[in-house]
């Protein structure tokens, strides 16, 4: 477990949107995007998710993780297959220490090209999802749904050590990649850090920058609390979870880009909104990504 | 009102073509580093029908290449010339998604496939048609008069544009740099396109008209240079060459003057 002896440092506005920073370069098969999720698979993800007894915070994670592997995989392919617009890692925290989550043939693996994701989950369930019919009313449907992650809840929270591993990997991957797109972080946690502070390794984290701009750290906070989901908040949310605002503060701004397309598809945000959410998933951040002609939400 | 019968029509429209319309080019290129089999454009242009039009893939669709060529290839090819064109449009757009779905329907696909397919293919497109207009009167028809109409319909930002004077005159369907974006309006090949989502537009060829179709990239490029007092339709009507067009393309591209996407465009002048 690393430990350092790194004093909290003040935010201020040096890992945000800069007037300099653009978040414009295109993303393509010649000049890959990446992202790194985070997931926190410690003991208290065995506890229940959003006041739901039956439903486990781990359960959640998983979930979450796979559905936005899933998009991803969906967004990249074409009718060739997958086009390795991005590379991708999975680290989960907790179970046992900070290393890959990916299992199956993947399993080990820190970044894999989508391509490579797409074609190998561990398998491939099948599900029921509510769609709404032309008439309006709901009807189930079964559909594909590939796992990649399983739900893990075992040991501490060490997330200042996955930011400084998360650090460690995207600054081998920048220095390949320094005119990419900036590398995209999604961690998700219920914010109970066991390893110290995680605030400076994650300023550590978001200070790393490709010459499109820095590294975007977004947050989703998994609670046991019943409430309301809060998705891309301008300001720390007012709940009584203590690691709410924690998060928040760790959070990135939306670029420029992203506020767009999130205003485009109904999302009230604005310029001081934050890659953060309170017991939502964030699969619309998937959609904000630019990769070419868009043609609505992502499922 | 008396018609030609249509095999007079596609005669007529065939010496028409040959006669009056010169300088005519259809240029395309994918975006850069992608080679023709990623191209998810389509141009293609009928001399016997007089219709013209560009329809561009959506990047994030599956299949929608072959929605494309199937909107432009059923487009140039309609059957009834006096149609209502918004009508021609939807005819078109109806054949292709069966013709769509008949492509897909025994297609062993993996997951992501199979999930990305069922919220369909999708697409821009542009097109024009020109009609030789009967006479108006007898005087007319001995001093050979001959009138023109031109019939644009559009859905998305895949542009028509008309340079008239040394002026642009008519910018179709999109007509402001800022309506301009990532998630233009688009022909889907499953859902069904309505009279309304439509844009059309018509009136009467001048002399000397310069008329130009583009898809969205090189389209906002040529909006952009006439709105900041430059002439790009000289630019255009000085490349002559498809290896022109491409070194053009690159170049604007390299200055960061239009983002990289599939250019296709269609020019055509009117003899003065």
């Amino acid at each position: 477990m690393i430990l350092s002896n790194k004093t909290s440092v003040s935010l201020n506005d040096e890992c945000e949107r800069g007037d300099n920073i653009m978040y414009s370069v295109e993303i393509s098969r010649s000049n890959p995007g990446c992202f790194l999720f985070l997931i926190d698979q410690s003991g208290s993800m065995g506890d229940p998710f959003g006041g739901n007894p039956t439903l486990l915070k781990s359960h959640g994670v998983a979930d979450a993780v796979n559905r936005l592997l899933s998009n991803l995989v969906i967004k990249c392919s074409k009718d060739d297959g997958i086009r390795n617009y991005f590379e991708v890692g999975v680290i989960g925290y907790g179970n046992p220490d900070v290393s890959s989550a990916f299992m199956g043939t993947l399993a080990g693996r820190e970044l894999v090209k989508i391509e490579e994701i797409g074609n190998n989950p561990l398998r491939i369930e099948e599900r029921l999802q509510q769609i709404s019919a032309a008439d309006g009313e709901t009807v189930q449907k079964s559909v594909k749904f590939p796992v990649w992650i399983e739900p893990l809840a075992r040991n501490g929270t060490p997330m200042c050590k996955v930011f400084d591993t998360a650090r460690s990997i995207l600054e081998r991957w920048i220095a390949l990649n320094l005119n990419s797109y900036p590398p995209i972080i999604i961690n998700i946690t219920d914010g109970d850090a066991t390893d110290g502070n995680p605030i400076p390794y994650a300023r550590d984290l978001m200070r790393l920058n490709t010459n499109d701009g820095n590294v975007l750290l977004f947050n989703i906070h998994i609670s046991n609390q019943h409430s309301v989901p809060i998705i891309y908040p301008d300001k720390a949310p007012t709940i009584s979870d203590q690691y709410a605002a924690l998060l928040f503060e760790i959070s990135s701004l939306l670029p420029d880009t992203f506020i767009t397309a999130a205003l485009n598809d109904g999302y009230a945000v604005n310029q001081q909104s934050r890659g953060f959410g309170f017991n939502a998933d964030l699969i619309s951040l998937i959609n904000f990504i630019d990769i070419g002609t868009r043609v609505g939400m992502l499922r | 009102m008396k018609f030609l019968p249509l095999s007079s029509v596609k005669k007529r429209n065939a010496v028409f073509f040959n006669k009056f319309i010169m300088d005519f080019h259809s240029y395309y290129t994918p975006k850069n580093g992608n080679s023709m089999e990623d191209y998810e454009d389509a141009c293609g242009y009928s001399e016997e029908t007089l219709c013209f039009c560009l329809s561009d893939g959506a990047t994030e669709s599956p299949f929608s290449k072959e929605l494309a060529t199937l909107l432009v290839n059923n487009f140039v090819r309609q059957p009834h010339h006096n149609d209502n064109l918004k009508q021609a449009l939807l005819n078109a757009v109806i054949q292709s998604q069966t013709r769509w779905h008949d492509i897909l329907k025994d297609k062993q696909l993996p997951w992501y496939a199979e999930q990305k397919i069922s919220t369909g293919s999708h697409a821009t497109f542009t097109g024009l048609r020109l009609t030789v207009l009967p006479a108006k009167s007898l005087k007319d028809k001995l001093k050979r008069v001959v009138n023109i109409k031109w019939e644009t319909v559009g859905v998305g930002d895949s542009c028509f544009f008309i340079v008239r004077n040394d002026e642009l005159f008519k910018t179709f369907p999109v007509g402001k740099v800022e309506d301009f974006n990532n998630t233009p309006p688009l022909i889907s090949s499953i859902e069904p396109l309505t009279e309304e989502n439509i844009a059309y537009d018509s009136g009467i060829i001048q002399k000397g008209d310069k008329l130009y179709l583009m898809t969205d990239a090189i389209a906002l490029w040529f909006l952009k240079s006439s709105i900041n007092g430059d002439k790009p339709w000289v630019t255009l009507q000085s490349i002559g060459s498809m290896e022109t067009f491409i070194s053009f393309v690159d170049t604007l591209r390299t200055g960061k003057e239009i983002k990289n996407d599939d250019v296709s465009c269609i020019t055509m002048n009117f003899k003065p």
